[in-house]
């Protein structure tokens, strides 16, 4: 069991350089940063709002219930330090994206954490 | 004096007490509704009512009107809301909350506003207007309603997240749709609504949505 999962294709990227999409329970904000292709939580720790909802502008998104911005490169809330986004660890394969959703392997097999790709 | 009113109801797939959190969260006014919302500031509140003034665009009008607005939560079913607008004029509402089963919740808003009896001619104007304000606002609040429970189900804290996010371990593999959502005011608060006010930033730009679905192996 891997607990990588398909999240996307590169192409996705090519209009706007990012996309979110639900997978798994996890919402993910995929993005090309400085050539780059990286993803975040996309819920806002916050109430929960969508972080990419708008388009990443001088490296901050923007959550559309409360206007709350994270810094695209930490994921760090600008305004409200306390508050983070999760960074998903990537990998890209014949064009493919991945990301890691359980990186507690053990603790995922234990719970029966059944989303793969295998 | 004769008085223009309005009633309209509809039904969400979503506990009242969700629902609730959505009226009484005043700093999404700006945000979740920036097309009609320029600004909002809390001038003080309790936990069950809420004073604020705020800044709106209203349908078929194309002038920014300011408002004060007084709302408190009469009963767990019974939400009342005073807007002091312009010229005098007051306008009062009645948001009833109906439980329907197993999660639901039915939201019906009557309106009215008393005006000079010359103005009386108004009615189907203000039945219009009232009209286009709930749907175009009602749609934009379903959409965040419906990713509020989804999270709430999947066992989000407020100004924590989902903690098999953020610990990265395995998360559950269905959501908790017995999960209670309780009625709890006020709602907290993170910005500067309760100070200054607060405005839509500058810094958006282009619309993505909520996003995409999930993929379909």
């Amino acid at each position: 069991m891997t607990s990588f999962v398909r999240i996307g294709h590169v192409s996705e990227l090519d209009a706007t350089g990012q996309f979110s999409r639900w997978v798994c329970n996890h919402d993910i904000l995929v993005f090309r940063r400085d050539g780059a292709i990286r993803a975040l939580s996309n819920i806002c720790p916050h109430f929960g709002g969508p972080v990419g909802f708008y388009q990443m502008r001088n490296g901050r998104f923007t959550c559309l219930w409360h206007n709350l911005q994270y810094d695209a490169d930490t994921g760090r809330c600008v305004s409200f330090p306390k508050l983070k986004l999760r960074e998903y660890k990537i990998k890209v394969e014949n064009g493919d994206i991945y990301a890691q959703l359980v990186e507690n392997q053990i603790e995922a097999v234990y719970k029966g954490w059944i989303c793969s790709t295998d | 004096m004769a008085q223009l009113n309005s009633k309209f109801s509809e039904q969400a797939p979503f506990p009242k007490g969700l629902m609730i959190w959505n009226y009484f969260d005043h700093e999404h006014v700006v945000g979740t509704h920036f097309q009609h919302y320029r600004h909002v500031r809390i001038l003080a509140e309790a936990d069950n009512w809420c004073f604020s003034q705020r800044s709106a665009t209203l349908p078929f009008i194309p002038v920014k009107m300011w408002a004060t607005q007084f709302g408190y939560l009469k009963s767990e079913n019974w939400m009342r809301s005073f807007h002091f607008g312009p010229f005098g004029l007051l306008l009062e509402q009645d948001f009833h909350f109906e439980d329907v089963a197993p999660h639901g919740c039915r939201v019906t808003v009557e309106s009215r506003v008393t005006v000079p009896w010359i103005f009386g001619w108004l009615q189907p104007f203000f039945h219009r207007l009232m009209r286009r304000w709930f749907y175009s606002v009602w749609a934009e609040d379903m959409e965040m309603r419906e990713r509020r429970l989804k999270v709430w189900q999947l066992g989000f804290r407020d100004f924590g997240g989902l903690d098999y996010v953020n610990r990265k371990t395995a998360g559950p593999e269905r959501p908790d749709t017995e999960r209670p959502y309780p009625i709890q005011l006020p709602v907290p608060k993170i910005t500067d609504i309760t100070r200054g006010g607060i405005s839509r930033p500058s810094v958006t730009g282009k619309q993505f949505g909520y996003g995409l679905s999930e993929l379909a192996d």
